[in-house]
């Protein structure tokens, strides 16, 4: 056993706190040490190239580093000893730097310190295995849940990389909520315009698969090599033959409330999301249908010229391999339903934000025209109210969901362009604009078209006859205020979708506390998630705008990109190791994985069948706590064993 | 004259500490939203709304806490307390205040000085609830 | 026959002895007799708020310790809840009782001066209103089977007053859109005027010093039930009850303003529906007589063939 000790000045970095002459020599007393050394900058060439030639020289089998902490320069040393042959697991560096020279200022000590740890790395290092990096392959294909502005955005771009991808949308129409927009904030562009050029895109791209009316119901495997069960359901209309000419529609005789158009218009059985939807195709409603199987109307079938119509198909399960998976699985509004003192949505002439959008929209129910949902007359003065559940910790949402105050002043404005003489008023409590070119339109809705914003939150609003009378306050004025609206647009927050809470499951990743996915880190990692090859995009982490979650679909693309380009994906060596013959199969460590990279499997052990824990080494990342959590210590966290750990602080014990 | 509006000394901090450990709220959980104001049955009687009250308590304005009639027309009929959104009891705030003035002075109504009369024709609970609000 | 531990309060026996004789009357017939508590005290009502204040806690605690020692003596399988009557009592002891059990300190120290009297509370009892007990034990169904007037040509409009539905831990039932008043008046045979102003703060105590704002306040109160074709009101409060009774009356003998409503307290419809004798509401106590109303509506006394 040979153990090279390099000590590094950092400059007056580490030098000026710790006397690293002294360091070195007395490192060179510590058991199994062959050299030890001081250099100015050990990260340098020259500093390399030291080490490397004592490698060769010395002979060495390990090495200690005392520098800077392994975050900056661990990549470098380890490609130091792989230069040399040495395994690059064989490296120890203990960090003099941060957890020593930056935290204390007294150079005894601090030399007295830097000794301390090297000594326990010294006899750590001693006990140090070399460990392999294993491969897996991978699988060159994406999966993107979700067929939203993001998961749209997400698809075409991996699609253009060349990736083959599969688009899985559980509606009968990819778009999403976009799609339900009439104009998006603070152009105003029309929604459906910008949006259906992409929708389009999809639909012809050679390398996207679109699922519609799919869901994804099982995911197994790991990153490169995810295994996928989608349950396709049938649509009941052959989507290639449809000419969408819309004959069914006369003869169907059910009608339901059309979901698009928020339940303000009625739909048939047989249906078209909206005349933009791809797949361009209709498609027949199961539930609503007065019967599949057994047939009972079949009218749409007979008036279909095409003969698009067929009652055969059933559900599909495909069965599918991917390499790396983007969800995109979006969100819901806040239901009114839940808001007491606005009227538990009892009231017709009281509406989500949402409701409004298909109000204004002129491909929406009233053509456009901003009319009262209880009696079609034109409201003369409409109240729009600011956090309608949102940043409510006490009965609704904790958090503020971002674009309510934009789409309300966007609905303010978008109702003077329309009612002129109309009266637009916005009780809010903070205005907030913090995209690009917000704040112009908020000082474009005040300025140009007069609307009113009065700074206070309406404490219960009721009908009072064919109004509606609203008990709010001026907090600015310091004053209560009383007033009766015609029409009252209550802007509801955002929430997880449906979907986000199944796939969250299905997938294993984790959920915060309101319910969104989690990012794997906040700041730094905003479209990974915990488990590797699982990416996000879009307002399933969080409420967002548009630019926001396109960004965010085109980063998650890139991100699922760096997996399927590469054939081979290396895994890091640290990762667990369970000793089968210590293992009862209790389970604990399957609990305590963060990462789902450890389950039993059973085995046979001299005949009888018993549970045993296996790691899945390409999900394992290292972190220990499988180790830590066995009771029988038959897990092993390779490069951090028990041994080595004890070794280091019996080092640290001495005086 | 001094221009210093917001001072933020022992007087101001003891008068805000005195307030939270009366009511156990957090005074600075209060983001002024107004919904207090908007819907209490008695704003109109009220001369300062009560989140004004409340903000003049957050920056310590005693003076002008104890100068306002607000907290005394209050009633504690709690709406503003269930409606408001950072789970505030706001009726405590208010009772909070009252307690301090009464725990200096102690007779904000004079029992003395109610008529025989009334005494006969009020029920009871009117009477037992008044002189719970309204002395020390 | 269920039996209840029954806690008056002061003011069921002297203002509002209508309610309490009505109450009782019903509660025997629907099978669910209250029984009235010995040596009970003032719960001291409007419950504190201050969070250091013990001493305005005790009353309410004796309260509760007792009524489980009356509880000792009724019949075995009798739940442990005291049911009240009055919405300030039910609102005052549910909060304490919250209190208390959330906060062992608090216990402590009051269990401290009921020692003595070995009156501790341990935090075993529940309250109830009447209200809820109607609902949720007796039922509404019970209710209307057991009507023999059908109180037709009333036009009522249930006003709960803050108490019974302010805190959210002491509601009894929804506090934005609350049904039971609602229910009941139905169960009864009559037709329910829904109003806005249902949980509009009457002004309570300010009846003692400061009228004026209790007259502000049941004008529109009275107003937006009349304006919407009501006859009558129903409350669960007798405070609510003097305040809307008096002051209508004050302000008619000032002002001419409008025909007053009658205010009655849920007890007497449900009495006047089953059949007790009139007498036993008490309408002579109250300041705007109902009796005319009844009269006109056919509803006055007796037995009807159905």
């Amino acid at each position: 056993m040979k153990i090279g000790v390099y000590v590094c000045e950092c400059g007056s970095n580490i030098a000026a706190t710790v006397d690293v002459e002294e360091v070195v020599e007395r490192a060179k007393e510590f058991p199994n040490v062959e050299v030890s050394r001081v250099y100015k900058y050990m990260c340098s060439d020259p500093g390399q190239e030291l080490i490397k030639k004592d490698i060769e020289e010395k002979d060495l089998d390990r090495v200690v580093v005392a520098a800077c902490s392994p975050r900056m320069h661990e990549p470098t040393f380890r490609a130091v000893l792989e230069d040399k042959g040495l395994n690059p697991y064989v490296l120890e560096i203990v960090n003099i730097r941060e957890q020593v020279s930056w935290v204390h200022e007294n150079k005894d000590e601090g030399t007295d310190k830097a000794t301390s740890l090297l000594k326990g790395a010294v006899l750590r290092s001693a006990l140090m295995e070399p460990l392999e990096r294993k491969k897996v392959g991978v699988k060159h294909k994406a999966l993107v849940i979700g067929g939203g502005i993001a998961g749209i955005q997400a698809s075409l771009d991996l699609a253009d990389m060349g990736f083959k991808t599969t688009l899985v949308e559980k509606t009968s129409s990819i778009g999403g909520k976009m799609a339900q927009l009439d104009k998006t904030f603070p152009t105003l562009d029309c929604s459906q315009c910008i949006l259906s050029p992409k929708m389009v895109d999809v639909s012809r791209h050679p390398n996207i698969e679109l699922l519609s009316l799919s869901e994804v119901i099982e995911v197994d495997g790991y990153v490169g090599n995810f295994k996928v069960k989608i349950k396709k359901n049938p649509r009941y209309v052959i989507e290639e033959k449809c000419t969408m000419c819309g004959d069914c529609l006369p003869v169907c005789p059910v009608i339901r409330h059309d979901e698009y158009n928020q339940g303000f218009s009625p739909r048939k059985a047989i249906y078209i999301a909206y005349p933009q939807a791809i797949p361009a195709s209709y498609a027949i409603d199961p539930e609503a249908c007065l019967g599949i199987d057994p047939l009972i109307c079949a009218k749409c079938r007979d008036a279909c010229g095409p003969e698009a119509i067929d009652f055969d198909m059933k559900p599909e399960i495909i069965e599918e391999e991917y390499g790396a998976i983007i969800v995109a699985t979006g969100y819901e509004t806040y239901p009114i339903e839940n808001i007491g003192e606005y009227g538990y949505g009892t009231i017709p002439d009281v509406i989500s934000g949402l409701d409004f959008e298909r109000i204004i929209s002129s491909g929406g129910p009233t053509g456009g025209k901003i009319l009262r949902p209880s009696d079609g007359k034109v409201p003369k003065t409409v109240v729009f109210i600011h956090c309608a559940g949102s940043r409510d910790p006490s009965k609704h949402l904790p958090y503020c969901s971002k674009v309510c105050c934009m789409y309300s002043t966007k609905h303010a404005l978008q109702y003077k362009h329309v009612v002129h003489d109309g009266t637009a008023i916005n009780f809010y409590i903070d205005i907030r604009t913090a995209g690009k070119d917000y704040e112009e339109f908020y000082q474009r809705a005040a300025e140009e078209d007069q609307v009113i914003y009065l700074r206070g939150k309406v404490s219960e609003l009721f009908q009072d006859g064919d109004k509606i009378l609203i008990k709010g306050a001026d907090t600015l004025t310091g004053e209560t205020v009383e007033l009766h609206a015609d029409l009252v647009v209550l802007a509801t927050g955002l929430i997880p979708s449906e979907g986000t809470k199944e796939m969250a499951k299905i997938l294993n990743v984790s959920l915060g506390m309101n319910g969104f996915i989690r990012e794997a880190h906040p700041k730094l990692k905003p479209v990974d998630t915990a488990i590797s090859g699982v990416f996000v995009a879009g307002t399933v982490t969080g409420p967002k705008d548009i630019p926001e979650t396109v960004s965010n679909a085109s980063g998650a693309a890139s991100r699922a990109a760096g997996i399927l380009t590469q054939d081979e994906l290396e895994i890091e060596g640290t990762i667990a190791r369970v000793d089968e013959s210590l293992c009862r199969g209790c389970g604990i460590c399957v609990d305590a994985c963060p990462y789902s990279a450890i389950e039993l499997k059973a085995i046979n052990r001299y005949g009888h069948t018993v549970q045993v824990a296996f790691v899945n080494e390409a999900l394992c990342k290292g972190c220990g706590s499988c180790a830590a959590a066995c009771l029988n210590s038959a897990i092993t966290q390779l490069g951090y064993t028990d041994s080595q750990i004890l070794a280091l602080i019996s080092a640290l014990g001495e005086e | 004259m001094s221009f210093e509006y917001l001072k933020f000394g022992k007087e101001e901090k003891d008068f805000i500490a005195k307030i939270e450990e009366i009511s156990g709220q957090n005074v600075y959980s209060c983001y002024q939203c107004g919904k207090c104001s908007a819907g209490c049955a008695f704003s109109n009687n009220m001369d300062i709304t009560v989140n004004q009250l409340i903000h003049l308590i957050q920056v310590g304005q005693k003076d002008k806490v104890l100068e306002a009639n607000t907290h005394w027309v209050c009633a504690s009929c709690l709406t503003c307390s269930v409606r408001c959104p950072r789970e505030i009891d706001v009726a405590a705030l208010m009772e909070a205040v009252r307690e301090y003035q009464l725990r200096e002075e102690p007779e904000k109504i004079k029992i003395s000085q109610i008529p025989k009369e009334a005494y006969d024709k009020l029920p009871n609970i009117a009477l037992v609830s008044n002189f719970r609000k309204k002395t020390g | 026959m269920v039996q209840y531990s029954y806690f008056p309060g002061c003011n069921l026996k002297t203002n509002a002895k209508g309610f309490e004789e009505t109450a009782k009357a019903v509660s025997k017939i629907l099978e669910a007799e209250l029984i009235e508590m010995p040596n009970w005290n003032c719960c001291g009502t409007v419950h504190t708020m201050t969070s250091d204040n013990m001493m305005r806690r005790i009353a309410p605690v004796r309260v509760l310790s007792r009524s489980k020692k009356h509880i000792e003596t009724l019949p075995e399988g009798t739940l442990n809840q005291v049911v009240t009557l009055c919405s300030m009592c039910n609102s005052t002891l549910k909060i304490v009782n919250r209190e208390v059990r959330m906060d062992p300190d608090k216990l402590e120290k009051i269990n401290y001066q009921l020692e003595a009297d070995d009156e501790i509370y341990e935090k075993d009892m529940e309250v109830k209103h009447f209200l809820e007990i109607i609902r949720d034990e007796i039922s509404y169904e019970k209710l209307s089977k057991s009507v023999t007037n059908p109180l037709e040509g009333l036009k009522i409009s249930p006003y709960y007053g803050c108490m019974l539905l302010h805190p959210d831990e002491a509601a009894i039932d929804d506090v934005e859109m609350p049904s039971v008043l609602e229910n009941l008046v139905e169960s009864l045979g009559a037709v329910v005027i829904d109003s806005p102003l249902f949980k509009f703060c009457c002004g309570s105590y300010h009846i003692v010093d400061e009228d004026s704002i209790v007259d502000t306040q049941v004008e529109k109160i009275v107003e937006a039930a009349r304006s919407r074709g009501a006859n009558a009101l129903v409350v669960a409060c007798p405070l609510c009850a003097y305040n809307i009774d008096h002051q209508q009356k004050i302000m008619k003998d000032k002002t001419q303003t409008k025909d007053p409503l009658p205010v009655f307290y849920f007890t007497q419809l449900m009495a006047l529906a089953l059949g007790v004798p009139m007498k036993t509401n008490h309408f002579e106590d109250h300041h705007i007589n109902p009796k005319p109303l009844l009269k006109e509506l056919g509803l006055s006394g007796g037995k009807k063939s159905k």
